[in-house]
């Protein structure tokens, strides 16, 4: 990933055939033509001179470092190959499964458990009655919606007056999880049978806002989604479908979030999935597909899962309760949710199972603009560098399990340091220039090597999405697919570990958690412009 | 090897793997489509008597079912994944006319010699295929599925078997829970499907050490309105080790209803027992429906426990009219305090249920 440019820049700054072990006899094969003779030759010439000493420890010290990093961007990407294979093998047995299990096993069966659907909304007015009314014909036996307005200031809740006739139902606020805002009034369809609640509360962000919807849900099963995503009509079947074959040991499960930006919308539901039409958001596609779907499926696949999308998980609600509900401190709350089950179950003792489901598809507009998403990335960053600070007794303690000894290493390893090793890798080009350790040739051939490993890595992921899911129907989306896998490697791979390492430095710094806004540019429904939703 | 021989090679391997991925890709969705296409064409032309077939009476269904039972090969292939879960989507005449045309088609003899194919994969569609079927023969090799090492063929064979409905499969069935792999509720909705005949092994496994038996027993009996077991389920909910399992006794005593259901459930809302279980019961004797519960409910609303208050609540807002004058004496001898606001919740409810706009109390305190 973002290894594979820190490689190319780094060894485009040094005499990268020197590397011991790594790149031994490169030297006089023609390749280092444009470049300088190896270092103990010119330790040689130039002995005595106190400048050319520090140049060359600093030569050798480039070389090591390039060593490293180069080893860095195997291990990375053959890491994403491995979860990939695994999410292969998953998808497989998936679709083995098809003939003999349907939804009707689900959806028919009297055990199937209630789920209470909570969605935190604040200035949502655009898009809220779309998404409650998208959600309340969910197919699913039992159900409710609970809406949680966090203070909006626009006319969120209006919208939903107006769209159910909402009146007000007095409710004694429960409070089994601590809550930091007050909830100002409460409210139902006037028709008595439309499973839907309205909480009205102050403004206390999206964390909290979850907490006070957890704490007014009636059923068992928790599921949380944002107001702003569109949810497959089956996907609850799908993602409870695990509680209801495992009922004492599954705690939580998470479904799939894709990309909606130019998929055509009617009625609150994708009925044709296209590849957007900006690039910028056609390559967050391809990266959703390889980390979030087939990445996620392999982790839940080796029981090391640890990040379940606040846009669309499910949870045992009683569990929540006793780990005390979402951190509303924490920037990535639904991670470290997920880190915290995995901390209280692994102390209690308790056999649990957290489960990644990989064809339920939560749909969710993802950033068009640079600055916007350059907020996004910021603040995923800067979440997990503060939940690995919060859980780090659990890295590689092996009382933790999975979780403790490989996945939580391999996100600090892997996820945590890749923005740093990726433009550490750019900030050593001057010294290298100024230590006269260049070889552009061979530089540029690792170059490719590595960004060529990347795009295997999306080809790859692609080749699954085709075999298992085939949600982008057209030849021109596919092409469009791969072009995104190849691009992805120049420039967008860059500018994210340096949003990425703004994150880390606001982590460290201990600024002040900002959200930001998320502009939205709405759902495209064919026959309708689309909206200016603001979120 | 020089470094630069090495990255040569990684380079020329990682564009050959590429390409041929990408080959992979575009032939695989390409053969894909030819499949869609031609399958589409060869079901189009055999569509109409497939519709005969589930729609005529028992004597018209002769001619389509002479036509298709007549196809050839390559177009019964086409055709076969889609009479197949048409079969699960019908009943009646319409689904003694597909199983005549399987059957004829030599779908059930093909699936028993299935059964013990090497491939899981087979024996599991041949399981799915023979309980689709109900092919009561295959109920004896089906139970012998049910230790098979491969845990989806396991599962189809408890569908299957409820699909069956051999009763004496009740006992294999629930045991199947021991192995790990078979979804609770595949084995809870196949013992609900047996009926009645599976009732004496599913009182047994209440005493089975595995909770999931138990679990799954004291569901099916509820689910299944099982009333000859009433006080083998009160003697769970009073003495089970999991309170899991006792949560579920307690649902399935409000299904099934009888006076001794009642007693136990009001006895169950007690401080002795777990929380869970109280919640459970305050909810249970809303199902149950029997107006003797009311004065117990109503002592509930003024519980400690957010959540037994508020389905007490719930509860008194379903039994409607007795229930209503103790919600309105609470409302006035509890003003101000938590159990009010759970009382005008439930007057609130049962005024939108009769259609008129909910009353306000005043300011509900936390």
């Amino acid at each position: 990933m973002s290894a594979a440019a820190a490689v190319a820049d780094l060894l485009a700054g040094l005499g990268a055939l020197d590397v011991p072990g790594v790149l031994d006899g490169a030297a006089g094969t023609g390749w280092s033509a444009g470049g300088t003779p190896a270092g103990a030759a010119r330790a040689g010439q130039s002995a005595g001179g106190v400048l050319e000493v520090i140049r060359e420890g600093v030569r050798w010290t480039l070389m090591l470092i390039s060593a490293l990093v180069l080893v860095y961007s195997v291990a990375i990407n053959t890491s994403y190959l491995l979860l990939i294979f695994l999410a292969t093998w998953d998808a497989v047995h998936n679709h083995r499964r098809l003939p003999f299990f349907s939804q009707e096993d689900v959806y028919a069966n009297p055990l199937t458990p209630p789920v209470s659907v909570i969605m935190p909304a604040y200035n949502e007015e655009a898009g809220i009655a779309e998404a409650v009314r998208s959600m309340l014909s969910m197919r699913y036996p039992t159900f409710e919606v609970i809406v949680v307005d966090d203070g909006s200031k626009d006319g969120t809740f209006e919208r939903l007056r107006e769209e159910h006739n909402l009146v007000e139902l007095p409710r004694v606020v429960p409070d089994d999880i601590p809550m930091r805002g007050t909830v100002l009034s409460t409210h139902v369809p006037a028709n008595g049978s439309t499973p839907l609640l309205v909480i009205r509360k102050t403004n206390s962000g999206r964390a909290d806002a979850l907490n006070v919807g957890i704490n007014f849900a009636r059923h068992p099963l928790v599921c949380m989604v944002d107001a702003d995503s569109l949810l497959d009509p089956s996907a609850l079947l799908l993602v409870a479908k695990p509680f209801a074959d495992d009922p004492l040991n599954v705690v939580a499960t998470g479904g799939v979030v894709r990309i909606v930006n130019d998929c055509d919308v009617v009625g609150g539901r994708v009925t044709r999935v296209r590849m957007p039409r900006r690039w910028l958001v056609r390559i967050q596609v391809m990266e959703y597909l390889r980390a979030f779907l087939l990445g996620r499926t392999g982790w839940s696949r080796i029981g090391g899962l640890l990040i379940i999308s606040g846009a669309f998980g499910l949870f045992r609600r009683e569990v929540l309760v006793e780990v005390g509900g979402l951190d509303p401190d924490s920037i990535g709350e639904d991670a470290e949710l997920v880190t915290r089950l995995h901390r209280y179950l692994r102390e209690c003792r308790r056999a649990y199972r957290i489960v990644f489901v990989s064809e339920p598809v939560s749909w969710t507009e993802a950033p068009s603009s640079t600055a916007v998403l350059a907020r996004q990335r910021r603040r995923w960053s800067r979440g997990l560098a503060e939940l690995l600070w919060k859980h780090r007794s659990m890295i590689a303690n092996p009382r933790y399990g999975r979780i403790g000894v490989l996945t939580l290493p391999y996100f600090v390893l892997f996820e945590l340091l890749a923005p740093v090793v990726n433009l550490g890798g750019v900030a050593l080009v001057p010294i290298a220039l100024w230590a006269g350790a260049i070889n552009v040739d061979f530089a540029l051939a690792l170059l490719l090597a590595s960004y060529g490993y990347a795009v295997l890595v999306g080809f790859v992921a692609l080749a699954v999405e085709e075999y298992a899911f085939r949600r982008y129907s057209s030849w021109r989306d596919l092409g469009v697919a791969a072009a995104a896998s190849i691009a992805e490697n120049f420039g967008y791979r860059q500018f994210n570990a340096w949003w990425g390492l703004q994150g880390i430095f606001a982590a460290l710094r201990r600024t002040k958690q900002v959200w930001g806004v998320m502009t939205r540019e709405g759902f495209s429904t064919p026959g309708r412009p689309a909206g200016g939703k603001k979120g | 090897m020089s470094a630069a021989q090495l990255v040569s090679l990684t380079l020329a391997l990682l564009a050959g793997s590429v390409t041929l991925l990408g080959l992979v890709i575009v032939t695989g969705r390409a053969l894909h489509r030819h499949r869609d296409r031609r399958n589409a064409r060869l079901s189009a032309g055999v569509r109409p008597w497939l519709l005969e077939l589930i729609g005529g009476d028992s004597e018209e269904v002769n001619e389509p079912l002479l036509q298709l039972a007549a196809l050839d090969r390559r177009v019964w292939r086409a055709v076969e994944p889609g009479a197949i879960s048409l079969l699960g989507k019908v009943s009646g005449n319409a689904r003694t006319a597909m199983v005549r045309l399987l059957e004829q088609r030599g779908l059930a003899r093909d699936a028993l010699r299935n059964l013990s194919s090497l491939s899981s994969v087979r024996r599991a569609s041949a399981a799915h295929v023979l309980g689709l079927l109900s092919h009561a023969e295959a109920a004896f090799p089906l139970v012998r599925l049910l230790s098979d090492r491969n845990a989806e063929v396991r599962a189809t064979a408890v569908r299957a078997l409820g699909q069956i409905g051999t009763a004496g499969a009740a006992a294999p069935i629930i045991a199947s829970l021991a192995r790990g792999g078979v979804p609770f509720q595949l084995v809870a909705q196949a013992l609900i499907r047996l009926g009645p005949g599976a009732r004496p092994a599913l009182v047994e496994a209440l005493s089975h050490d595995n909770p999931a038996e138990r679990a799954v027993a004291v569901e099916v009996l509820g689910l299944t309105g099982a009333v000859e077991t009433a006080r083998a389920l009160v003697g769970v909910l009073a003495g089970d080790s999991s309170d899991d399992v006792r949560v579920r006794a307690v649902r399935a005593l409000g299904r099934l209803g009888t006076p001794v259901c009642l007693d136990a459930l009001i006895h169950a809302t007690g401080p002795a027992h777990p929380q869970a279980v109280r919640v459970e019961a305050a909810t249970a004797l809303g199902d149950l429906g029997s107006p003797r519960a009311v004065p117990a409910l109503r002592e509930l609303l003024a519980d400690a426990h957010y959540h037994v208050a508020h389905n007490a609540a719930r509860s008194l807002a379903r039994l409607g009219r007795p229930a209503a004058a103790a919600l309105t004496e609470t409302v006035a001898e509890r003003a101000g305090t938590p159990a009010a606001g759970h009382a005008w919740e439930a007057l609130a409810i049962q005024d939108l249920q009769a259609g008129h706009p909910p009353r306000l109390p005043a300011p509900v305190p936390r």
